[in-house]
C-alpha cells in the first residue's frame, strides 16, 4: 500500500498574522490579489482586509462570491466552506481566511494554500475543540496519533508544502508523479556510493520511456561550483524537472540547482538568508536514502563555496521539496549502526519539536506520532533489519518527526551535536543520541509538562500511568537513556551513550575533552539555540558536554 | 419535506423546440439588484439576447422566451402574496409585458423547488408541459388543445398538489391579446396568451407542495406580516374594494368623469350607476372569491338571474363591455365575461378593439357588424375573435393594427398597442401621464395615478405640477411590487394608511402633493415591503433601497423596449385625449397636456433623445456591486511612528550605552571585521544600520544591497508587537515574523545582542518578559 501525506500549505496563526500574509504573497509573485467575501460576511471580511492590508501599501480588491473574479491572481477567500468549496477546482493560488468559529468548524483539511487563522477574527479560546487534531489527522491519510489535549500558542506559523508518497514500494508512484506534473525529461541527481549499492535501478526502472538525463558524481559535500556545473548541464539538455536521489548532500546540491534553474541566478549569494527565496516554479522529487534525517521535508540547503571560503546557508519555505518518495526497500540494507544513530536521530527532531519555542498544535501531533512509531520499531528494526513493516514506520517517523522539525525548529540538542560534528566530524546521528538526555535535563524546568505528558509516547501508556506525576518528566528522559544502553547492547557497543563512545572506523575516538571550548563556541553561532526554551551560554554548555563525556 | 431558506434561486429553464431542460441558476447579486419576479425576467431577457438579438425577436417565434417568475413573497402567507408574474416580448406592443396573475399554478411551481419556469423554442405539436421538484416532462396536448381554460383544467384533473397555467382557444389561435389563465385568475394583458399558443404549449402543470420555505429572519418576518395585515385591514380603500371590488370605482367615474364612454368619446352617460359595484352587489348577492392569500379580498362572485354563479367582472371589463359599447346591462357583461375568461381573451383590449371598430364603422371607414348600443351580436364575436373567423379574424390584430390599415388612428384608444383601460385620463392628467410613459403600453398599473388623483383625492387631478415626480415614483414603486409579487391593491394600504398622510387634511394633503412631491412622499410608509423582502431573504433592503431597485427595473426595461424599436413618439396619448375636449361630462371638460409632461418625466428620468436610459446607465447597473470595492491600507500612523522612534532610540543606545558593556563586546565581536548589520520593517519601513568597529557597534545608513545582512520584520505589527515588548525577539522569530537576507548565522548574535538590549533599556519587570532568562548585563 502506498500511503499519501498531504501537504498542508501554510498555517499561519495568532496574533497580526494576516499582515504577515502579505510577505508570502509576495514570495509567489503576487501581482494583483483580491479579498472574495462570502455572502453575509462581506463586513467581517473587510476586516479581514483591513488586517491584511496593515502590511500592504497599496489598496486591495474586494469582491463578492458572485464578482468578477477572473483579472486576479490570487485569491483570498473569507468565510467558510461553502466558499472554498466553490473555488475548488480554481488553479490559482488561494488564502483562505475562515471569520468565524464556525467556519473553522467546516474544516477538516488544507482547502488552500494558505490558511490563515487571524487573532482579531477568531480568538484563540474560540478554537474548536480538537480542530488542530483533525486537521493533522487529514494530512496523513490517518496516520497521526493522538497526542491528547491541544495546546494552542499564542502565534504560530506551520509550512508544508511537500506531498509525500510513503511506502514499500512508493517509488511505483514516480511516473504518475512526474506525468502530473508534466515532466518529460528530468534531471536525475545521485552520487557513487548508491550507484555501487545498486539502488539506481529502482529508480531508472520507474523511467520507462521517458528520457532522463543522469549526473551521479555528487561529492559528499554540496558545493557551488559543482552546482553551477550541474545546472549548465540542465540547460544543456533541456530538462524540465529535477529528481534528488540520495542522502543530505545530494539533496543540498539539488536544491542548489533548483534555485540556480528556476531563478537563473549565478550568484546564489544573493539569495542567502530566509525568506527571500521566491516559489520555484520546476518540479523537484527528492528520494532519499536514509532514514532519520527528514531532509526530505526540510527548508535548508547549505551550499559551500571553497574559492571565498564560506557556506551559504539558505532558509526558505520554498526549499521543500515538491515530493518525497519514501520506499522501504532503499533503506532495507541500512546496517544497524546506522539504523540505530538515524533512528535516534529521528527521535531528537521529534522530541525537540515537541519542547521547543516554536512548537505548536500541528507540529505537536506529528512529533507526537513520530516517537510513538519509535518506541514501536526502532529496535526491532535493528534487530531484525530486513523486515520491511519496520523499515516503513521507520520512514514514516522520520519524515514527520522532519515536517514537525522544519516547523517548530530544534534546539540545544542540534546546537552542540551541530557543532560536536563540525569540530570533530563525529557522525550526526551519534551526537544526538548522546546529547539527547543532558540537554533535556538542563531544559527540564521550562519544559516540564511537555516532557511530563511525552512520557506515554517514548515509553507507552502503562508506564505513563503507573509513574507519579510529578517524576515523570524525569522518566522520560531516563527512557531516552535507556533506548541508548539498549541500542548500544544490540549493535555491539556501536551505539554510542557517551560522548566518548564516539569512533571512527579504525576505533579512534572522535570527541575529546580540548575541543570543548570550540564546540561550546560554535554552538553560540548555531541557529538552532534561538529556538532552545532555555538561554544557553557557554558555561552551560561546556556543562552538559562534560556530563556526557 | 424539504425546507428552503429564502428562495430556492432555481429556474427551470426549458427548450421546447426539443423537449430537453436545465437549471438557471439566478445569482444573489441579481437578487439583490432585481428583487424577483419581473426584474429577473427582465435581467434574463437582457443576458440572453445581443441588442439586435432583441430587436429581432419575433414575439410568437421560436426565439421569443416566455417567463413564468415566481417572486420571493410567495408561498410565504403574506397577504396578498399569492401571485407571480408572466414575462415576455409582446405580440401586442412588440416590447416588453409583464403581467400578473394570482392563480394557483405560481404557489405549485414555487413548491416544487422553482422559482420560475423560463420557456424558450416552440414545440412542434401541441404540448402539455409537466414540472416538479425532479424537473420536467412533456405530453402531446390531444384532445385537450381546443378546450376552454376552465374545461381544460378540469380535464387535466388536477390533484390538490397541482396548478396549472393555460391557454384557451384564443391563445392557440394567437389572437394578440389572448391571455394565460391559472384557476379562476388571469394574466391578462399583452397577449402573453399568444406567445404560449405560439410555443404549441396548452398548458403546464406543476406539481407542487414538495418544498416549504422559511424567512430567513422569521421574527422580523412575522412582525411585518403582523402590521401588514393591520394596515390593510383598517384601510378606507380596501374597505370599499372588500365590499364591490374594483367596480366601487364606477360611481367614482361617474362622478368625476373618469368613466370610458362610447370609446371614450363622451366622459358620462347617465346610465352608467347601473353597471355600478353597489348596484351589482345587491342584484347579484356577492361574495367573495379572490386570489389565494388575499386579504384585501377585490374578486367576487354572485347569482345571475339565469341561476348561475359567476365571476363578477372587474371594473375594466364593466367599463370597457358597459359604457364603453352602451351597454348598460351588467348580466350581459357578467355573461361575456365568462366567455372571455373561457376563450382566454383579454378584456379589455377585446373591448377596446370592439369599441374602435363600432366608431369606425359609425365614421364610414370600416363597416362592422358592430355598433354602439347593440349588443345582441356581441357574444358570438367574441367566439369569432378567439377563432379568427369572419370579422373576428381582423378584430384579433387589435385597434393599433387595425387603425393603421384604414385609418382612424386618433380614436384608436391604444398606447403602444395595449387599449387603454376604463380610465379616462382627461379626468386625470397624471393618469394620463402614467398611461403615456409606461413601458408595457396603455395599461392603468403602470403608475395608477388616479388613484391618488381620484379615488384617494390626495392631489387635485388637472395640473401638471408634480405629476412627472409621482409617475416616476410609482412606477418605480409598481416595479419593485411586480418583483417581489404582492398584489398592487394590497400596497395602497400599505402606502396610505401611516398616520400622517392618513389624518393630514385633504386639502394641505393636496398642495403638498404637487408642490413638494418628495415631502410628500416621505410622509408615505412602504418600509413594509422591504421589510418582507429583508426578512424573506436575508438581504438588508431599505424602502428607498426597494424605490431604487424599482427604478433599476424599470429603466432596464425602457431599455429593452428601447432596443426593440420603441421610439419617443410612442411615449403619447391618442389624440382623442389631448385635442378632444368637450364631452357630455358636465364637470371640468380638459384635455391632457401630455407633451409638456413627457417631458418633465424624461428629464427626471435622465433620458436620451431614444427615449430611454443611456447604455452607460445600463452598463453601469450591470456592473453594479460587481465593480471591486477597495480595502484602503490600513496601516496605523501611530504604530508608525512609535516603531520609527523606538528604533531611533536603539540607533543612539546601542553604540553609545550598550557597547560599553563587556558582556556586548563579546557578543560583538562574534561577528566579522567591518560587518554591516541592518534591522529594518518590511518592505520600506523605518531602519536601523550599525557596523562593527573594534569591537563596538556604530551607526550608519546603509541600503539592504550594501549590508552584510538585513533582519526584516515582516509587517509594522510585527515590528509593534516586538517593539512594545509584547514579544521577546525570539518569539517574534519562533512565529516566523523576522526574515533574513544575507549572512543567515549571525541572526543568533543579533538576537542576543537585542536581548541584551532589552535587559539594559527596560525596567526589570518589562524585561523579564521579553527576554529567556534575565541576568544582569555586565
Ligand atoms: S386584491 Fe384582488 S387582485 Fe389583489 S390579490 Fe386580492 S383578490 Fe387578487
Ligand atoms: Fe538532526
Amino acid at each position: 500500500m502506498i500511503r499519501e501525506f498531504k501537504a498542508a500549505g501554510t498555517v499561519l496563526f495568532g496574533k497580526a498574522m494576516a499582515a504577515q500574509l502579505v510577505v508570502e504573497m509576495e514570495q509567489q509573485n503576487v501581482k494583483k490579489p483580491v479579498i472574495i467575501a462570502q455572502r453575509g460576511f462581506e463586513g467581517r471580511a473587510r476586516k479581514a482586509g483591513k488586517l491584511l492590508t496593515a502590511g500592504l501599501y497599496h489598496s486591495l480588491d474586494m469582491i463578492g462570491e458572485e464578482g468578477d473574479h477572473e483579472p486576479y491572481d490570487f485569491l483570498i477567500l473569507a468565510g467558510g466552506k461553502s466558499l472554498t468549496d466553490r473555488f475548488r477546482d480554481d488553479e490559482r493560488q488561494k488564502a483562505h481566511f475562515p471569520l468565524s468559529p464556525a467556519h473553522l468548524e467546516e474544516i477538516s483539511e488544507p482547502e488552500c494554500q494558505f490558511l490563515v487563522i487571524d487573532n482579531a477574527l477568531i480568538n484563540r479560546r474560540n478554537i474548536p475543540e480538537g480542530f488542530f487534531r483533525k486537521y493533522s489527522r487529514s494530512l496523513t491519510g490517518g496516520l497521526v496519533l493522538d497526542s491528547g489535549e491541544e495546546i494552542i500558542p499564542r502565534t504560530f506559523a506551520y509550512h508544508n508544502r511537500t506531498v509525500v508518497s510513503h511506502g514499500d514500494s512508493a517509488l511505483e508512484k514516480l511516473p504518475e508523479i512526474l506525468s502530473r506534473r508534466g515532466v518529460r525529461k528530468p534531471l536525475l541527481l545521485t552520487d557513487q556510493g548508491i550507484v555501487s549499492a545498486g539502488l539506481l535501478d529502482y529508480v531508472t526502472k520507474e523511467m520507462e520511456n521517458r528520457p532522463f538525463v543522469l549526473f551521479s558524481e555528487i561529492p559528499s559535500d554540496s558545493r557551488i561550483d559543482i552546482v553551477n556545473s550541474i545546472a549548465e548541464l540542465y540547460k544543456k539538455e533541456h530538462c524540465d524537472g529535477i529528481l534528488a536521489f540520495g542522502g543530505g548532500s545530494v539533496l543540498d546540491t539539488g536544491k542548489g540547482v533548483w534555485l540556480n534553474v528556476s531563478l537563473d541566478v549565478e550568484d546564489l549569494n544573493r539569495l542567502a538568508g530566509s525568506g527571500f527565496i521566491p516559489r520555484l516554479s520546476i518540479p523537484f522529487v527528492a528520494i532519499p536514502t536514509t532514514s532519520g534525517t527528514g531532509s526530505e521535508v526540510t527548508k535548508v540547503a547549505v551550499i559551500s563555496d571553497p574559492e571565498r571560503g564560506r557556506k551559504m546557508l539558505f532558509n526558505s519555505d520554498n526549499l521543500q521539496p515538491d515530493y518525497a518518495i519514501l520506499d522501504s526497500r532503499l533503506t532495507a540494507s541500512l546496517p544497524p549502526f546506522l539504523t540505530s544513530i538515524t533512528g535516534m536521530d529521528a527521535m531528537t527532531h521529534a522530541v525537540e519539536a515537541f519542547t521547543c519555542i516554536a512548537k505548536n498544535p500541528l507540529s505537536d501531533q506529528l512529533a507526537w506520532t513520530a516517537i510513538s512509531l519509535l518506541r514501536d520499531h526502532l529496535t526491532a528494526a535493528v534487530e531484525d533489519p530486513s523486515n520491511l513493516k519496520h523499515r516503513r514506520a521507520l520512514a514514516a517517523a522520520s519524515n514527520l518527526a522532519g515536517s514537525a522539525f522544519s516547523n517548530s525548529m530544534v534546539g540545544l540538542v542540534h546546537s552542540i551535536g551541530h557543532s560536536v560534528g563540525a569540530v570533530c566530524h563525529a557522525p550526526h546521528g551519534s551526537c544526538m543520541s548522546v546529547l539527547l538526555p543532558p540537554v533535556l535535563r538542563y531544559n527540564k524546568e521550562v519544559v516540564k509538562k511537555d516532557l511530563a505528558r511525552l512520557l506515554e509516547a517514548v515509553a507507552g501508556k502503562e508506564v505513563y500511568d503507573e509513574t507519579p506525576r510529578d517524576k515523570r518528566a524525569e522518566r522520560t528522559i531516563a527512557e531516552l537513556e535507556l533506548y541508548n544502553m539498549k541500542l548500544k547492547e544490540l549493535t555491539g557497543g556501536r551505539h554510542p551513550s557517551k560522548l566518548s563512545d564516539i569512533k571512527n572506523r579504525d576505533g579512534g575516538q572522535l570527541v575529546r575533552e580540548e575541543d570543548f571550548e570550540a564546540i561550546a563556541e560554535t554552538s553560540l553561532g548555531d541557529g538552532s539555540i534561538i529556538y532552545n526554551p532555555v538561554e544557553a551560554r557557554k558555561k552551560d554548555i561546556l556543562m552538559i558536554l562534560k556530563e556526557c563525556y | 419535506m424539504k425546507t428552503i431558506k429564502g428562495t430556492s434561486n432555481r429556474y427551470l429553464d426549458i427548450n421546447l423546440t426539443d423537449s430537453t431542460w436545465s437549471v438557471y441558476h439566478v445569482s444573489h447579486q441579481d437578487l439583490i439588484d432585481f428583487l424577483g419576479a419581473k426584474g429577473i425576467a427582465l435581467k434574463i431577457f437582457h443576458d440572453r439576447f445581443s441588442r439586435d438579438g432583441l430587436k429581432a425577436i419575433d414575439p410568437l417565434g421560436p426565439d421569443n422566451l416566455l417567463i413564468y417568475s415566481m417572486g420571493v413573497m410567495l408561498s410565504t402567507g403574506a397577504p396578498c402574496s399569492g401571485r407571480f408574474e408572466v414575462v415576455t416580448k409582446s405580440p401586442l406592443t412588440g416590447l416588453m409585458v409583464g403581467s400578473s396573475c394570482g392563480g394557483y399554478f405560481g404557489e405549485a411551481c414555487k413548491t416544487a423547488g422553482w422559482d420560475g419556469v423560463i420557456l424558450s423554442g416552440a414545440a412542434p405539436e401541441p404540448t402539455v408541459l409537466r414540472i416538479d421538484s425532479g424537473g420536467a416532462s412533456f405530453e402531446p396536448a390531444g384532445a385537450l388543445w381546443g378546450q376552454g381554460t376552465h374545461e381544460v383544467q378540469e380535464s387535466l384533473n388536477l390533484s390538490p398538489k397541482e396548478g396549472a397555467a393555460v391557454i384557451g382557444p384564443a391563445g392557440e389561435n394567437k389572437v394578440l391579446y389572448a391571455n394565460i389563465c391559472s384557476g379562476h385568475r388571469f394574466a391578462g394583458r399583452g397577449g402573453v396568451g399568444a406567445v404560449m399558443g405560439a410555443k404549441n404549449l396548452k398548458a403546464i402543470v406543476a406539481r407542487g407542495k414538495e418544498i416549504t420555505y422559511e424567512p430567513a429572519r422569521p421574527e422580523l418576518f412575522d412582525k411585518t406580516l403582523e402590521k401588514s395585515k393591520k394596515y390593510i385591514h383598517r384601510n378606507g380603500v380596501t374597505k370599499s374594494y372588500r365590499l364591490y371590488g374594483t367596480n366601487a370605482n364606477v360611481r367614482y367615474g361617474i362622478k368625476s368623469g373618469f368613466s370610458p364612454v362610447r370609446n371614450f368619446r363622451d366622459r358620462w352617460h347617465e346610465e352608467t350607476e347601473k353597471t355600478s359595484g353597489e348596484a351589482m352587489a345587491e342584484r347579484y348577492r356577492t361574495r367573495h372569491s379572490a386570489c389565494r392569500h388575499c386579504s384585501v379580498l377585490c374578486g367576487h362572485k354572485g347569482h345571475y338571474p339565469d341561476g348561475k354563479i359567476r365571476q363578477i367582472p372587474e371594473y375594466e371589463t364593466i367599463g370597457m363591455f358597459g359604457s364603453n359599447i352602451e351597454n348598460f346591462d351588467p348580466d350581459k357583461i357578467g355573461i361575456w365575461n365568462e366567455e372571455m375568461n373561457e376563450l382566454g381573451i383579454d378584456t379589455i383590449s377585446a373591448g377596446g378593439t370592439m369599441a374602435w371598430a363600432m366608431e369606425a364603422a359609425e365614421k364610414g371607414i370600416r363597416p362592422s357588424e358592430l355598433k354602439f348600443g347593440e349588443p345582441e351580436n356581441i357574444s358570438s364575436l367574441l367566439k369569432d375573435i378567439a377563432y379568427r373567423k369572419g370579422e373576428g379574424a381582423e378584430l384579433a390584430e387589435g385597434s393599433k393594427k387595425l387603425s393603421e390599415i384604414y385609418g382612424g388612428t386618433g380614436f384608436a384608444i391604444h398606447v403602444k398597442g395595449i387599449e387603454v383601460a376604463a380610465y379616462d385620463p382627461r379626468a386625470s392628467w397624471g393618469h394620463g401621464l402614467g398611461y403615456a410613459v409606461h413601458n408595457k403600453g396603455g395599461c392603468h398599473l403602470g403608475s395608477y395615478l388616479i388613484s391618488l388623483e381620484q379615488l384617494m383625492g390626495y392631489m387635485p387631478p388637472h395640473t401638471t405640477m408634480g405629476k412627472a415626480q409621482w409617475v416616476v415614483f410609482m412606477e418605480d414603486m409598481f416595479s419593485a411590487v411586480n418583483s417581489l409579487q404582492v398584489c398592487l391593491f394590497s400596497v395602497f394600504g400599505i402606502m396610505t394608511e401611516p398616520v400622517i398622510p392618513k389624518y393630514l387634511p385633504k386639502f394641505v394633503l393636496n398642495i403638498a402633493t404637487i408642490t413638494m412631491p418628495k415631502v410628500a412622499m416621505m410622509l408615505m410608509d412602504w418600509s413594509i415591503l422591504s421589510e418582507y423582502f429583508m426578512s424573506i431573504t436575508g438581504i438588508p433592503l431599505s424602502k428607498w433601497g426597494l424605490i431604487r431597485a424599482g427604478e433599476r427595473i424599470n429603466k432596464l426595461e425602457r431599455w429593452l423596449n428601447v432596443q426593440m424599436g420603441m421610439t419617443p413618439d410612442q411615449d403619447t396619448l391618442p389624440a382623442r385625449f389631448t385635442e378632444e375636449r368637450d364631452t357630455a361630462f358636465k364637470g371640468k371638460n380638459t384635455v391632457v397636456p401630455v407633451k409638456k409632461m413627457v417631458r418633465q418625466y424624461y428629464r427626471l428620468r435622465r433620458y436620451d433623445n431614444t427615449a430611454g436610459p443611456e447604455d452607460r446607465e445600463i452598463e453601469k447597473m450591470m456592473k453594479r456591486n460587481r465593480t471591486p470595492k477597495q480595502v484602503k491600507p490600513a496601516r496605523s500612523t501611530i504604530k508608525l511612528i512609535y516603531c520609527t522612534t523606538v528604533m531611533a532610540v536603539l540607533g543612539w543606545f546601542i553604540p553609545a550605552v550598550a557597547c560599553r558593556k563587556t558582556s556586548v563586546r563579546e557578543e560583538v565581536r562574534a561577528l566579522p571585521d567591518d560587518f554591516k548589520l541592518r534591522f529594518a520593517i518590511w518592505p520600506s519601513g523605518p531602519a536601523l544600520s550599525l557596523m562593527r568597529v573594534g569591537d563596538r557597534l556604530k551607526k550608519v545608513a546603509l541600503t539592504e544591497e550594501e549590508a552584510d545582512m538585513t533582519v526584516y520584520l515582516k509587517s509594522l505589527e510585527a515590528a509593534w508587537l516586538l517593539l512594545t515588548f509584547q514579544e521577546s525577539t525570539c518569539g517574534s522569530e519562533a512565529a516566523g515574523r523576522l526574515m533574513v537576507k544575507g549572512d543567515l548565522p549571525h541572526t543568533c548574535t543579533f538576537i542576543r545582542l537585542m536581548d541584551k538590549v532589552e535587559i539594559l533599556l527596560l525596567p526589570r519587570f518589562l524585561a523579564k518578559r521579553a527576554v529567556k532568562k534575565w541576568e544582569p548585563v555586565k
